[in-house]
């Protein structure tokens, strides 16, 4: 638990979000800056934040730097301790030793202890004696600043089961991470800490985990078929793949499920879902955006002459001071006729399920055949009440269309481009179309 | 007609991809029970990035324990089938869905297997499960009546296939807002399924020849119209169910289900 964190002056900007704390130098692209705030705040709440954001951004950079000299840092609790990545031209100083990473291959995850605060700021930058009376707290939010003093508090963090409200290691959303800019394919140059699969971790590793320790993400979680999942069902299912019945009886055929065992495997159910609450209740470690409430409570966009939900009318040119869960974006319809909800991030491609991303559980697959499409074709990201679509680098490119538009326009590789309702995106061949009732002003899609 | 899929061997073709056959001395009744002879075997179109997903849902609807729930037995990757699908094992369907019934049915019995249905899904809600795909072709006849069966072609965020403009109308439009299915939204596609059976008129009048973007602006945007003369005094229930705040529609499918056989057309 954090005591307090001290924003300390100078360029660039400071991110923290309950527990977990980042820094970008100024020089950051403005994708890595929303990266680190939305992930931040989505795991916020998590007894492991630290270690998942970690995890997350050394598995991309083990394939690919997308800003090498961009000098970043990111901390966050680790069950009972601290972890750490930094990036560039960053230092920590934990009371005991200074942290740096090396010029090669530039980055580096690095559990923390502080005694008694950690301060990350920009390599070579003075570092300040600590605040005697302690009276310099950031408690929230995005802000300018040359780094930070992180003070943990007396208590520090508990292992062992997560308090009601935090989301434990093995239990992440997909969602709760955002994808990493630039990142992309496998991580296949990335050595993964074996205990530091926090965010993919699974009832019995030994039947899913390599005998060795696993060198990459994609090893670490298993490839081919059966992906990773968090969920107990999965799981359940997964574990009932044998091909031979049971003593006595003729084997099932290869790859099936007897779902009768697979529902005894799943044992006592979850919790009933809520009663007598709309799609606007509270969800654990989901995206939180500031947004005005109608009379009947639903959380609408800033700008909206009128609620999305209920058509009550909504304040306007007030301030937008109130919070909560975002609700879904709307959603995707591809030529097919099939139609995404958009309440989590996605990956497009024609074989997204092979993508760390997706496996790991940060996007939903979007798969999508035909000519021209990439395997892991393009991103498909939220941010606050926006949607974007960033490219992958693909061979034959991603185009959007946006309304009133006389042309098709392509996007640059790894540039997020925020999606205008009705705009039409096209991945190869595919055409997916954006519709979303958030539309400020007059509150109709195009 | 097939003879087999995987070691069921068919006896009968049932159409719309389903057969009536043996089951192998292998399988199991549900909790372990007496093993069924017969049972029903249904080919599903499934893409291999929807497996895990797929196998997932079905264990998930299998764990809960309802007589308004068809039963579920097995699934796996159907090698011998037209296309690289899956085959899903049911309980015998005896009469169809209540999209396609074997009999004709009266608006009392389409009324009570939508109360039946609604029970179905409440006991799947009470287990922490929200359908999502809820329409009559999943409302199963089976030897004891009609009973709630698994969507299979709408998970990993994937909210509808859409065939025609028909199939948005039995959608909660917050689900194209990009909302989770919930009590709410399952609520609603229970009441407008019973509406598309029974209604004098579609819920959205003007939703005739759209283009599929088009049909789902117009249903992210517009109100559906429950028409006064619908029969049975369910105009005032169902209209209700598709209150636009989920807070006023029925706050469970079970009370759901008492209010659809509390009306007239139910009696």
């Amino acid at each position: 638990m954090i005591e307090r964190v001290e924003v300390l002056p100078g360029e660039g900007t400071v991110i923290r979000y309950g527990e977990v704390v980042a820094w970008a130098a100024p020089s950051a692209s403005p994708a890595l800056i929303s990266f680190l705030a939305q992930s931040a705040r989505n795991l916020a709440a998590s007894a492991r934040g630290g270690r998942q954001i970690a995890d997350h951004i050394a598995g991309v950079l083990g394939e690919r730097d997308p800003e090498p000299r961009v000098a970043f840092a990111v901390v966050g609790p680790d069950g009972g301790g601290w972890a750490s990545l930094m990036h560039g031209p960053v230092q920590a100083w934990d009371g005991n030793r200074w942290l740096a990473p090396t010029p090669v291959p530039g980055w580096l995850r690095e559990s923390l202890d502080p005694h008694p605060a950690v301060t990350v700021s920009y390599a070579g930058s003075h570092v300040p004696a600590l605040d005697p009376d302690g009276m310099w707290d950031f408690e929230g939010g995005v802000v300018r600043g040359g780094g930070f003093v992180l003070v943990p508090g007396s208590r520090g963090h508990r292992g062992g089961p997560a308090e009601p409200g935090q989301v434990e290691s093995g239990q992440v959303e997909p969602g709760l991470l955002e994808p990493f800019p630039g990142g992309h394919g496998q991580s296949a140059g990335a050595t993964v800490d074996p205990e530091a699969t926090g965010i993919l971790e699974v009832p019995d590793p030994t039947s899913v985990l390599p005998a060795s320790p696993p060198t990459s993400m994609l090893e670490a979680v298993g490839s081919g078929p059966q992906p990773v999942s968090p969920d107990p069902a999965a799981t359940a299912g997964e574990a009932l793949h044998e091909p031979s019945g049971a003593p006595g009886q003729p084997a099932r055929p290869p790859g099936s499920i007897d779902l009768a065992r697979s529902a005894e495997a799943l044992g006592a159910s979850s919790e009933p879902l809520p009663v007598g609450v709309g799609p606007d209740r509270p969800v654990a470690g989901a995206a939180v955006v500031a947004g005005a409430l109608c009379e009947r409570g639903h959380l609408n966009r800033p700008g909206m002459p009128a609620c999305v939900r209920c058509g009550s009318s909504l304040p306007q040119d007030v301030p937008y001071t109130v919070t909560g869960t975002r609700p879904g974006l709307g959603c995707l319809v591809v030529d097919d006729g099939s139609v995404w909800r958009l309440d989590c991030p996605y990956l497009v491609g024609s074989e997204p399920s092979g993508d760390p991303t997706v496996s790991g559980g940060m996007a939903r697959p979007l798969p999508l055949t035909g000519d021209g499409v990439a395997p892991s074709h393009a991103d498909i990201t939220l941010k606050d009440w926006d949607v974007q679509v960033i490219d992958r680098s693909s061979a034959n490119g991603t185009w959007v269309h946006e309304p009133g538009a006389a042309a098709w326009s392509r996007l640059a590789p790894y540039e997020a481009r925020t999606l205008r309702p009705g705009t039409h995106i096209a991945f190869g061949q595919r055409v997916v179309t954006f519709v979303t009732p958030w539309v400020p002003g007059d509150g109709r899609a195009h | 007609m097939r003879s087999a899929v995987a070691d069921y061997e068919v006896v009968e073709d049932l159409g719309r991809g389903r057969y009536a056959a043996r089951a192998p001395a292998r399988l199991r009744g549900a909790g372990g029970g007496a093993a069924p002879s017969r049972v029903t075997v249904m080919e599903l179109s499934v893409g291999s990035d929807q497996w895990a997903e797929l196998t997932s849902a079905l264990s998930r609807f299998a764990v809960v324990d309802s007589p308004q729930l068809l039963r579920l037995y097995e699934v796996g990757p159907d090698m011998d089938g037209a296309g690289a699908g899956v085959y899903l094992v049911t309980e015998e369907i005896t009469g169809g869905t209540l999209a396609h019934a074997a009999r004709a049915m009266g608006l009392r019995e389409k009324i009570r297997a939508v109360a039946d249905a609604a029970r179905g899904a409440h006991a799947l809600h009470e287990s922490g499960t929200a359908h999502g795909a809820i329409d009559p072709s999943v409302i199963y006849m089976v030897g004891r009546g009609p009973v709630l069966g698994p969507g299979t072609g709408r998970h990993g965020g994937r909210v509808v296939v859409m065939r025609d403009w028909r199939d948005l109308s039995l959608l909660d439009p917050d689900l194209l807002r990009g909302q989770a299915p919930s009590r709410s939204s399952d609520i609603w596609a229970l009441a407008a399924s019973l509406y598309a059976l029974v209604g004098p008129a579609p819920l959205y009048p003007a939703m005739v020849d759209d283009q599929p973007v088009t049909a789902v602006q117009r249903v992210m945007f517009s109100h559906p119209e429950v028409s006064p003369s619908t029969p049975g005094g369910l105009a005032d229930v169902l209209g209700r169910c598709f209150d636009a705040d989920p807070a006023l529609r029925p706050q469970t499918a079970a009370e759901l289900a008492e209010e659809l056989l509390a009306c007239e057309g139910a009696r």
